[in-house]
């Protein structure tokens, strides 16, 4: 687990990043997120290549939440829709959120919540480092249509970041 | 966050975010202008610049990174490229040597010559091409022979376009500010265009609207 401040954007808010692997209870968690027990995103650990990714679509979603502008109906699904280049909100739950049977699971939740989220987790935690064997490069660079020129220029995470932080504007 | 630089589009100051350096670019209102032309030219600063970065990368071209962007307040993070200015490596470089020549700056030239044919293959017009306009990255690897690593920054003003006229001006208007800042650069900058002749596929026509545009100046006749 390893804990980040949003600063500039948000200095007075932090928030803190886990890895679970093994995880057993993963559509309970999901239950538990949805009916407002825990205050906690999860994702898909396939899909992150770096922590930075999750830094930037969370400072998104926070800040959102400060201007109300949030697109989704919680800063927690917010981060989810900001991690996806399409802008049909169903399709980014598919793509990012965790399935039923998920057993590689990212957590973010805020600082002072993430020990109630950790309770319930069933699983091993590991360091974040290990994002960079689970993830699914292939996949991703597809997904967010990056070419092998560009590929040349910039390393893959921050092709992924440019464009998510782009998003709105087409 | 640290005040940077003040300019009359923007303000840049220098933050972290989530660990990286970067660069905030705030382009603040303009007082002088009526509210709403203000508030539209700025909002399509912005994104044009946002569009071309990414385009740019899409290139091949080294462009700052975007790490978030606010449209209501016109903001934008962007990567901090550690480096010196084109123009500040140009001059120091000639006060360190002797003669006043710009042989050892050459290979710069060529490497400017050669991104700006490719921007330019990928019908993108900068708009404010200057020499200040363009970082040398300074690279930790010092065995690193890709010696020259030049971003282009600040695209507030590009644009899209295939015409040749919109390139040959872009052209015309780096030439402007290299002769203007940098005393006798004539060879140097037919250095960097022998380069875009050589890479671009499309140099021939963009050459010859060059000349045109150097005989009569940027803005074409305003008869008709």
């Amino acid at each position: 687990m390893e804990t980040f401040n949003l600063e500039p954007l948000l200095s007075d808010t932090s928030i803190s990043v886990a890895l679970y692997e093994n995880v057993t209870n993963a559509s309970k968690l999901k239950t538990l997120i949805k009916d407002g027990e825990i205050h906690a995103a999860l994702i898909k650990a396939e899909m992150v290549l770096d922590v930075f990714q999750v830094l930037v679509a969370s400072s998104k979603a926070f800040y959102a939440k400060t201007q109300n502008k949030l697109k989704t109906k919680l800063i927690y699904t917010e981060i989810l829709f900001n991690l996806s280049p399409s802008n049909k909100i169903s399709e980014c739950f598919k793509l990012f959120g965790v399935e039923d049977e998920a057993t590689c699971v990212l957590v973010v939740a805020r600082k002072e919540d993430f020990s109630e989220v950790d309770k319930h987790v069933e699983g091993d935690i590991c360091p974040l480092s290990k994002l960079d064997n689970l993830c699914d490069k292939q996949y991703l660079k597809k997904l967010y249509k990056v070419t092998d020129e560009e590929l040349k220029v910039c390393s893959l995470t921050d092709c992924v970041v440019s464009q998510m932080a782009a998003k709105e504007i087409r | 966050m640290n005040l940077l630089q003040q300019g009359a589009e923007a303000r840049l100051f220098a933050a972290n975010f989530c660990g990286r350096s970067c660069i905030v670019k705030e382009r603040f209102p303009k007082k002088y202008r009526l509210q709403e032309i203000d508030e539209k030219l700025t909002k399509k600063r912005l994104s044009q610049e946002v569009k071309a970065l990414q385009r740019c990368r899409k290139a091949g071209i080294l462009t700052p990174i975007i790490y978030f962007v606010d449209t209501t307040r016109s903001i934008i993070f962007l990567e901090k490229i550690d480096g010196e200015t084109v123009r500040q490596h140009i001059v120091s470089v000639r006060k360190m040597q002797e003669d006043s020549s710009y042989h050892s700056i050459y290979p710069m030239a060529r490497e400017i010559g050669k991104i700006l044919a490719k921007l330019h293959d990928a019908d993108l017009i900068h708009g404010d091409l200057t020499t200040s306009n363009m970082i040398i990255k300074t690279s930790d690897n010092k065995l690193d022979k890709k010696t020259n690593e030049i971003f282009l920054i600040d695209f507030g003003l590009s644009f899209s376009s295939s015409l040749a006229e919109d390139k040959g001006v872009d052209l015309y208007v780096l030439e402007r500010a290299f002769l203007s800042t940098h005393p006798n650069s004539e060879e140097l900058f037919s250095v960097l265009l022998d380069a875009y002749k050589d890479v671009s596929k499309k140099s021939s026509s963009v050459l010859t609207k060059l000349e045109e545009v150097r005989q009569r100046g940027r803005k074409r006749s305003m008869i008709g």
